[in-house]
């Protein structure tokens, strides 16, 4: 018998894609949020809320990932929002393929903010890169506060954590602490915005937080321009 | 025969008895077929905070076995990769 050293990524061919849309996203001016959270934690919700009060600087656009249905993206779409619904079937995460093929059904002619609302799940999505700038862990009052502890690797891999549904933080009764705690177990702890969708509490500071994200990209792209 | 190492970390969604189940399935008929897949599993390793201690465990959040200080995942527990194949090369 013969053993040959292999050492190679499982997941290669996903890296590979996610590095080529990740130029692509860099060619055309674009910062990609990845928006990962349990169903039902306010992804859609978040999303609708930041343009809202992003929308006069940046154009933005979403790729909405859903096992089926165009519930979400309908609702963008109402909204005069570009959108492209990408339906998984069977599969619990969205992966670079299925980017790069939605990604290349936008125009994008001025800086843009595209936000992919993956599929409800902590666990899946976060093994999959799709070639985003950021990753962005959404937690809700209402799925409770130990969730970092029980599903670490969504954590893992995230650039900020928002807590959503604070307007029910008392009656669900959420212990703030536990969960920061939770975090910091998983990684130095990343930036965290408290954030209510139902009431709009929050919602100025983490869009601050992801302009000054989107200007330092989009200088660094022009920069890349202008050198060349 | 053939046999295949796979190196997987606890921190990963990938569980040991899917990848055989559809190894199983994706093989049947071909050169692979026999072959076997061997599991290595990776624990999570944890540093602790307050004193540097390097330490392996099951839980998020577990406190230092040496000072009792907070601990945070350190690098270990994420791997997915193909370790080694070892096959029949008719040398011995
Ligand atoms: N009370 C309260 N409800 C909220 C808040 N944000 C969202 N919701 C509600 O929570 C439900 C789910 O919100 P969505 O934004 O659709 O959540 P989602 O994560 O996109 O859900 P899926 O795409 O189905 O996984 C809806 O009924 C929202 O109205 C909030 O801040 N407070
Ligand atoms: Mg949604
Ligand atoms: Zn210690």
């Amino acid at each position: 018998m013969g053993r040959i050293e292999i050492r190679r990524n499982i997941l290669e061919a996903n890296e590979t894609l996610a590095c080529r849309n990740r130029e692509f996203f860099k060619a055309n001016g674009v910062l990609v949020v990845n928006v990962m959270a349990a169903p039902g934690a306010g992804k859609t919700s978040t999303i609708l809320k930041t343009i809202e009060v992003l929308k006069d600087r940046y154009a933005c656009a979403v790729i909405e990932g859903d096992m089926a249905s165009r519930i979400d993206a309908d609702v963008m779409a109402e909204r005069g929002i570009p959108v492209e619904q990408i339906n998984t079937g069977n599969m619990c995460h969205l992966d670079a393929n299925m980017i790069m093929q939605a990604s290349g059904k936008f125009t994008f002619d001025t800086p843009t903010i595209l936000f992919i609302e993956n599929v409800g799940n902590l666990v899946c999505p976060s093994e999959f890169s799709l070639g985003e700038d950021l990753n962005i862990v959404i937690a809700s009052t209402t799925e409770g506060h130990d969730k970092p502890y029980k599903y670490p690797s969504i954590y893992l891999r995230a650039d900020a954590v928002l807590i959503n549904k604070t307007d029910l933080l008392e009656a669900m009764e959420f212990d703030r602490k536990m969960f920061c705690d939770g975090v910091a177990a998983v990684k130095p702890m990343p930036p965290m915005f408290e954030i209510s969708c139902r009431t709009g509490t929050g919602l100025d500071g983490w869009a601050q937080w992801l302009s000054a994200e989107c200007e330092r990209k989009f200088a660094q792209s022009r920069g890349k321009v202008a050198g060349r | 025969m053939t046999a295949i190492t796979l190196v997987i970390g606890d921190l990963t969604s990938i569980v040991d008895d899917s990848v055989q189940f559809y190894f199983q399935i994706m093989t049947k008929d071909t050169v692979l077929e026999d072959a076997v897949l061997q599991f290595k599993r990776i624990a999570p390793e944890f540093v602790c905070k307050a004193c540097g201690q390097l330490f392996s465990g099951r839980h998020i959040g577990m406190n230092c076995p040496r000072c009792g200080g907070k601990s945070i995942i350190a690098d270990k527990g994420q791997e997915f990769y193909i370790e080694s194949i070892e096959v029949d090369d008719g040398a011995d």
